[in-house]
């Protein structure tokens, strides 16, 4: 069998039972699906959620179940790299790292095996809003898509996959957000040729699709082959409907919305409550026209709440594991890098290094810094600092940084094309903060309870 | 991010906001998050945008 998110949550089931909870009331996907999620999170709580009733956008009960929040626990994207749950920390991490260098080449398997055509629907069929697309915060006014894109570039053929906001503004007509990444350069050359951009929006697949749709790879790399590496195996897939073998789709998806991109047509198009936490602006945006549906029978939407731990854990694992590879090139003492939730996943990367000679700090957080154009603040940490653990480097940053020596600023670098603070867009400054200890000079030694004694007192022996 | 300006729909008097560059001066429609009214930016209720420091 292969591996689909009907084969993760029973993967979930069977060795977390408690971190799945399954809601039986019919829920609204109009703010109350964000909202129970809202409310859990405000008590530091992410279960994995599977709404078995859930209306569709005319109010009715929709033949989707919905889950939700499958990224936002470490210990679940483990799950997803066939880890153990306990090994979320840099286990994680490198088992990204070591499958996204592994690609894996796709099968292609006809309809008739492909779950995701067992219900096809086409031309007048077409109706998006019968589906429980989840409309997150408030400012978001409409639905929202969000899981991911998939595409052929219009000149190689090769596939990027990526997550890209949706609004969906009728029967069968959706706005695209692109930031200027691959999708977006895809679109640009098909536009120039007053061509249309196939593409198809990939709901409810294994969490490695998603995460694998993550990995930063060039341009000229099939995406495919990435989440193939990702998945362990090879991503199977399926004609599309409206493109045939010109677009590809995942077989073992729950859902597959099928369109093109319509050259020199924009509306407007958010805000939307981004990864950030802040709403990205209405944009003038690219329109979808929506051209097939095919779903499984029993289907199950998933979504993924952006702007909250399920996102960022999402884009945040790929990039530690991107970062992993290019500072063991330069730096072979780097022993940890995390990006952590208080940065979105994305603005922070605290990392550790076993500092051998003065300047390793700084250099660290210059190799770190080019490699995604949204990171904005490096801390380097000597190893005796758990970079997974916040307190411990903040810690660091209070006892062993000396503002006036010890961060560096670099003006004008490229930055995020949503960093809120950013004056200029996309456009910003970088800070490196080295936290770690001089290895020139006496230090202060760091306080501990001495080590065979912590050893001989067993906790559980001396409180129950 | 790109700049942006609060505008105040001229239907349903929700704030929301939307970037310079796309809307500001440009003859295209705004669409109200909240009630689905499309406006241009000169019909709006309200506008407020401020220089970069």
């Amino acid at each position: 069998m292969a591996k689909d998110l009907r084969s993760f949550l029973e993967t979930v089931a069977q060795a977390s039972p408690e971190d799945l909870v399954v809601v039986k009331r019919p829920v609204d996907p109009r703010f109350e699906v964000t909202a129970i999620q809202q409310h859990l999170e405000n008590e530091d709580r992410f279960p994995l959620l599977l709404f078995e009733r859930v209306k569709n956008l005319y109010g009715d009960e929709s033949e989707f179940r919905l889950v939700t929040n499958v990224f936002a626990s470490r210990h679940r994207c483990a799950l997803a790299l066939d880890l153990p749950r306990e090994h979320w920390r840099m286990e994680t991490t490198v088992e990204f790292a070591r499958r996204s260098r592994n690609r894996v080449k796709p099968v292609i398997v006809p309809r008739d095996q492909a779950p995701v055509k067992q219900v096809v629907k086409v031309g007048d069929e077409v109706d998006l809003r019968t589906l429980p697309v989840v409309t997150h915060h408030e400012m978001d006014g409409y639905p929202y898509l969000v899981d991911a894109v998939v595409a052929p570039d219009p000149d190689t053929g090769v596939y990027n996959s990526s997550h890209h906001r949706m609004l969906v503004r009728g029967k069968n007509e959706l706005g695209l957000w692109m930031s200027p990444r691959h999708l977006w350069d895809y679109f640009r050359r098909a536009e120039e040729r007053g061509e249309p951009l196939p593409i198809a929006h990939v709901v409810g697949h294994h969490p490695g699709f998603y995460l694998g749709s993550e990995a930063i790879v060039p341009i000229d790399e099939d995406e495919y082959e990435v989440i193939g590496g990702i998945l362990g195996e090879p991503l199977r897939l399926t004609p599309s409907e409206s493109f045939g073998e010109r677009l590809l789709v995942p077989a073992d998806a729950e859902l597959v919305i099928e369109g093109e991109v319509l050259p020199g047509v924009r509306d407007a198009e958010g805000p939307f409550g981004e990864f950030t936490g802040y709403y990205g602006p209405q944009r003038w945006s690219p329109v979808v026209r929506v051209t097939a549906i095919t779903h499984r029978k029993d289907p199950i939407y998933m979504n993924i709440l952006v702007g909250h731990p399920d996102t960022a854990i999402l884009g945040g694992i790929p990039k530690e594991a991107g970062i992993w590879e290019e500072l063991k090139r330069s730096l072979p003492n780097v022993v940890g890098v995390h990006f952590p939730i208080s940065g979105c996943c994305r603005f922070h990367a605290y990392i550790a290094i076993e500092k051998k000679v003065e300047g390793e700090g700084v250099t660290a957080g210059l190799a770190a810094l080019p490699y995604h154009d949204e990171l904005k603040h490096v801390v380097v940490v000597d190893s005796d600092i758990d970079p997974f653990n916040e307190r411990e480097v903040l810690w660091a940053v209070a006892t062993r940084v000396q503002p006036d020596k010890d961060v560096v600023i670099i003006p004008n670098a490229r930055g995020g094309t949503l960093d809120p603070s950013a004056e200029r867009h996309a456009v910003g400054s970088k800070m490196i903060i080295d936290a770690t200890k001089p290895v020139d000079r006496p230090f202060a030694e760091r306080i501990r309870v001495p080590r065979s004694v912590m050893e001989r007192i067993k906790l559980q022996e001396w409180i129950s | 991010m790109a700049r942006i300006f609060w505008v105040t729909c001229p239907q349903c008097k929700g704030e929301f906001y939307a970037a310079v560059q796309d809307f500001r001066g440009k003859d295209r429609p705004l669409l109200c998050p909240f009630c689905g009214k499309r406006f241009k930016d000169s019909e709006a209720l309200e506008i407020r945008e401020g220089e970069p420091r």
